[in-house]
């Protein structure tokens, strides 16, 4: 400190720096929600990380002792390893499909289209319906005596009636159904972020509109799109309902979620149940790492904003 | 990029559902001219510049480019350039990929790509190997402004549009800046139409200004035509005639007309409007001027008013004051003088001969002229 005030100009002017002052007021209002996020997430998490390291002994009690053998357990198993498989196999194919999906139609509404207030609450009501009922639904509609199918085959398209619920598309559909308009609403509510100037000025610059959406609105897109598939993806991976009541829990959809239930409920497997559950939000943990790091180096300045231009 | 001979605008029109925001817009532009369509907002004047571009699609008219007719031609076909408003530079890229862009839609080896990424650089100024790596949300406005420019000379565009390029700009950085878009006109000779809402901005770039007025064009002159013989009350009132007297006329006298006003003095008053050869006498007419125009040290008894002093404000070159008429408390002008006037002191001035227009009658509609003597009474107060 010495030699810095001596490196300082004599003709600087002297200012004493007040001691930063304690924010007590910012510290006594976050408490409460200190409180919540500690008791509801961060107790339940270290609860879980300790259960899951511990074992049960032949009756079925708890044992002292930690261990990995949990994990180890897991790791050596082949079916829980094809769980992890099979559930990448659920959670990828819609979560992608919602993006590709959302990114052309949120382009093509971002200037606001008719009865746009209609088609949006068209889509949220799903989500507002939950899981269960969306399932049951689908088992009356999509079924094998279902209107879909009745309907295909009375203007005779076709002659066997599709296998649309209790298995891998089955769940497909009802993460879709759930999941999209999440995602598209969050899409388009980013690209109606971006402003129309910079599609006038690309096509001033001689730029057609192939070019325009991948040089100026993908890259503007991508902190978005990321966000969205990383929130969707996460939600995917962790389905339950939807691969228990449309899908073939035994078999293509037994998702790691079903595992984990299956070891803690069925089998009585606590600790067991806990480390699967670990393990896959390990998992979406990776996945939403690789992500935001892939989006960071496509476009690393994307997020800059315009600055005073904007 | 084929050079610009003549630009002519045949009526063109565009609809926004059913109001017409542009209205039977004809005009003829030379190559190498600097326009100006000038006008407040809502006049139409973005939306000329828009159809003009190919942004906007023509509801109906024509645009014919060297003979050709061209406002079926998509903005990315026409070789226009335009700089816009809020610049719309594109955050995600650096100065040297702005630049670049429109480069990159034409083939062109990667050596002459640098060379003129650097001379549309050089030409506004901006320095490539301090500012090339930065993005547009690590330059101050009046680098934004530039890199907006240049990222559209770069081009060579065959005719340059401008959308009120200097409205986000503080007052200093806008003076310069004007002053950079006449020099690039006069280098580059790019015929450019530019749009403002700025009388003086017009004043100062433009060979032709366009006053527009509810989509239509209201007048077109040099802006020597436009500042001296503005045709309709609304130009005059565009152009700083912040002054009316109601008169009636009394009848030609010479090259000028005699009017008198409410309070019986009599003025000799010019008309520059189209209409002025019916007027008959007897007929309800407002004579306007300017501030400048109305001065206290004028020589001579003709075209002369009295009045009070009510405020006064130093405008740089000389004193301007709010004087009340005698006898008609309700008309207000403002009046120059080279010395300060004590308030609430009557006074004398002269209106400089030729310099007072006359135009048809119209009810105060306490929009321009009022907002300026109010702002003049909020200076003094506060």
């Amino acid at each position: 400190m010495a030699t810095l005030s001596q490196a300082l100009p004599v003709t600087a002017p002297k200012r004493r720096i007040a001691p930063p002052r304690i924010p007590w007021e910012i510290i006594l209002f976050s408490l409460p929600a200190l409180a919540v996020v500690f008791g509801l997430f961060i107790m339940p998490f270290i609860y879980g990380l300790d259960l899951s390291t511990h074992t049960l002994d032949s009756k079925g009690a708890i044992q002292d002792g930690r261990s990995l053998d949990n994990y180890t357990t897991f790791f050596n198993d082949q079916s829980q390893i094809d769980t992890i498989v099979m559930t990448f196999q659920v959670a990828l194919p819609v979560t992608l499909f919602n993006v590709v999906l959302s990114l052309p139609l949120a382009y093509a509404m971002r200037r606001g289209i008719r009865f746009e207030r209609f088609i949006t609450a068209l889509l949220i009501l799903p989500i507002t319906l939950g899981t269960v009922l969306v399932a049951q639904a689908m088992l009356i509609y999509f079924g094998r005596q279902g209107w879909f199918n009745q309907t295909l085959q009375a203007i005779g398209l076709i002659h066997d009636p599709l296998r649309l619920v209790h298995n891998w598309l089955g769940v497909e559909i009802a993460l879709f159904i759930q999941g999209f308009p999440f995602v598209f609403l969050m899409i388009l509510g980013y690209m109606s972020g971006i402003s129309p100037d910079l599609e006038k000025a690309s096509k001033m610059l001689g730029a057609g509109r192939w070019r325009t959406f991948w040089s100026v609105i993908f890259p503007l897109m991508l902190p978005g799109v990321a966000i969205a598939f990383c929130l969707n993806f996460v939600a995917n991976f962790t389905v339950f309902p939807s691969a228990m009541l449309v899908g073939e829990p035994n078999a293509l959809t037994r998702v790691m979620s079903i595992a984990a239930y299956r070891a803690a409920y069925e089998q009585q497997n606590t600790p067991y149940g806990t480390a699967i559950a670990l393990i896959m939000g390990g998992i979406e943990f990776l996945v939403v790492a690789l992500v935001l790091y892939l989006r960071s180096r496509m476009a690393r300045s994307a997020s800059l904003g315009a600055g005073k231009g904007a | 990029m084929q050079a610009i001979e003549t630009l002519e605008i045949r009526g063109m029109c565009r609809d926004f559902g059913t109001t017409a925001a542009l209205q039977n817009f004809s005009l003829d532009i030379r190559g190498g001219t600097f326009v100006t369509l000038l006008g407040p907002s809502g006049c139409g004047k973005s939306t000329a510049l828009n159809c003009l571009a190919g942004l906007l699609e023509l509801t109906d008219g024509e645009i014919i480019l060297n003979g050709k007719p061209i406002q079926d031609t998509p903005p990315e076909k026409r070789g226009f350039g335009m700089v816009f408003q809020n610049y719309a530079l594109f955050p995600h890229l650096n100065v040297i990929s702005n630049v670049s862009y429109g480069l990159d839609n034409k083939p062109m080896p990667r050596s002459e790509r640098d060379l003129r990424v650097r001379w549309a650089l050089d030409l506004v100024h901006l320095d490539m190997d301090e500012f090339g790596r930065r993005f547009p949300g690590q330059l101050s406005g009046g680098q934004q402004q530039r890199l907006a420019i240049a990222r559209t000379i770069v081009l060579e565009p065959s005719l340059l549009l401008l959308d009120e390029p200097l409205s986000n700009l503080d007052a200093k950085l806008r003076g310069e800046m004007r002053i950079e878009i006449k020099r690039l006109h006069k280098e580059l000779a790019l015929t450019t139409v530019y749009v403002t809402h700025d009388q003086s901005e017009a004043m100062s770039l433009s060979d032709v200004v366009v006053v527009m007025r509810k989509g239509q064009i209201e007048q077109v002159g040099t802006p020597q035509d436009i500042y001296n013989c503005p045709r309709s009350l609304y130009v005059a009132d565009f152009m700083g005639y912040a002054n009316r007297i109601p008169v009636t006329l009394v009848g030609p006298e010479g090259n000028e007309w005699l009017v008198e006003t409410e309070t019986g003095h009599r003025l000799h008053g010019i008309s520059t409007f189209d209409g002025s050869a019916d007027w008959k006498p007897g007929e309800r007419l407002l004579a306007c001027s300017k501030p400048e125009d109305m001065q206290v040290e004028a020589p001579g008894t003709a075209n002369r008013l009295s009045g009070s002093v009510h405020l006064v404000e130093f405008v740089g070159q000389a004193y301007e004051s709010v004087v009340r008429l005698d006898d008609n408390d309700n008309l207000q002008l403002l009046v120059q003088s080279q010395n300060t006037l004590t308030q609430e002191s009557p006074v004398s001035f002269g209106i400089r001969p030729g310099r007072l227009l006359l135009f048809p009658y119209e009810a105060p509609s306490g929009k321009r002229s009022g907002q300026r003597l109010s702002a003049v009474s909020t200076a003094v107060s506060a």
